[in-house]
């Protein structure tokens, strides 16, 4: 019904077997020799943008599962780092003009900290 | 009515009274690390919208997971559920825009983090191993110098002063200075001519000038025979500068192109109601 697993292994590997940092150059091609793969009925949608293999689920009428993938050349913690920034997250994020921790100052591990992020999506 | 219609009036009424479509959300955070995925480390942040204009649901996670060393998994799912009369299909549009641009965006600046850490851990091996060296071959070196300034510390200018050892260069530093501001233009100019002349000039030459027995003259013969080197300069430069002008055009468009690559497209040429043309 959907896209096997397999194929966006496959899509990804090809990625990332054509480039060896974090360049994008060979993306293009894929996005045009692989297009959009829809299920029937618009369910799922699935396809590439900049690398990413973007996904749209229609979970309901009125709702989304909206997902994105890819497989980097950069170390876990170094991504890891950046994520759970939350107070610097705008400054990396160009989408995002706020971002900041307003329930603890001091964070402690395990904690829930309570995010407030504001976008700049313009239509 | 159909909803393709309906969002699109929606859009068009947000535009008319220059609405601008800033999303806020408050989440909470859950950050799990995964300890029993050994051998391949996996994190997540689960959030949930707790108060967001926008939507009644936001809520999702950021997956990443260690394929080895150096490649890494990232993999960023939401549930949107809009509130009020935002139509889904508005968010949808904008969203799918959204994903892989912070997906690539946070993969950039960890790749800048892990590039920065990683020169400061060659920074601190250069240091110990400049360390290790300095040990065997300064202690007697040192001797001196501790015993005489121990007290006073260097003042900023005895520190210039060790930057540049060679107290003739520094002498000869000192005369170009004064020579600039005493000597008149031409004279200073002509005179920086002849030295020059003399520092391109072959040892043969050198020699020559050294042994002849007016070596001043000799020099400033040579010197107006060269001809006026500086305007050569200029004349020589004119081509060289376009040629220069014209790679640099290039490169800036070479540079363009990789950036072009590179760059996220961050608004597609895709409007709210061609997208959900296409999807019908």
């Amino acid at each position: 019904m959907f896209a096997s697993p397999s194929y966006a292994q496959q899509r990804t590997s090809a990625y990332h077997q054509s480039s060896s940092s974090l360049q994008v150059s060979s993306i293009d091609g894929i996005n045009a020799s692989y297009p959009k793969i829809k299920s029937p009925s618009n369910y799922y949608t699935q396809f590439y943008k900049d690398g990413v293999l973007v996904g749209i689920e229609s979970t309901s009428s009125n709702s989304r599962r909206i997902s994105g993938e890819i497989i980097i050349d950069t170390p876990i913690d170094a991504i890891w780092s950046i994520l759970t920034d939350y107070d610097n997250l705008s400054v990396h994020v160009p989408n995002l003009v706020d971002s900041k921790v307003i329930n603890n100052g001091d964070r402690i591990v395990g904690s829930t900290p309570r995010v407030y992020q504001r976008g700049a999506q313009k239509m | 009515m159909n909803i393709a219609v309906v969002s699109i009036l929606f859009i068009s009424l947000l535009l008319r009274f220059g609405f601008e479509f800033g999303a806020d959300v408050t989440m909470d955070m859950t950050e799990n690390v995964f300890d029993n995925a050994e051998p391949n480390k996996m994190y997540s942040i689960d959030f949930e919208c707790v108060d967001s204009q926008f939507f009644s649901s936001f809520d999702g996670a950021w997956v990443i997971q260690e394929y080895d060393a150096t490649k890494t998994m990232v993999k960023y799912i939401v549930d949107v559920k809009p509130k009020g009369p935002v139509p889904v299909a508005a968010l949808e549009w904008r969203i799918k825009e959204d994903v892989p641009i912070n997906i690539m965006s946070v993969a950039e600046a960890a790749a800048k983090r892990a590039d920065i850490v990683k020169r400061e851990m060659s920074q601190k091996e250069y240091e110990q191993l400049e360390g290790i060296s300095s040990q065997k071959t300064q202690p007697q070196a040192q001797v001196p110098r501790s015993s005489l300034a121990q007290e006073l510390p260097p003042s900023p200018q005895e520190q210039a002063d060790q930057s540049s050892n060679n107290p003739l260069q520094q002498l000869a530093e000192n005369a170009k200075q004064t020579a600039k501001q005493v000597l008149p233009e031409p004279i200073y100019s002509f005179s920086r001519r002849a030295v020059k002349t003399v520092d391109k000039a072959n040892p043969l030459t050198r020699a020559a000038i050294a042994l002849s027995p007016n070596p001043v003259g000799t020099v400033l013969a040579m010197t107006l025979l060269s001809g006026d080197d500086s305007n050569q300069d200029t004349r020589r430069s004119k081509p060289a500068g376009e040629t220069r002008k014209k790679s640099s055009k290039e490169n800036r468009l070479s540079s363009k192109e990789t950036l072009g690559n590179n760059d996220v497209g961050w608004y597609e040429d895709e409007t709210l109601s061609t997208y959900l043309k296409k999807k019908k």
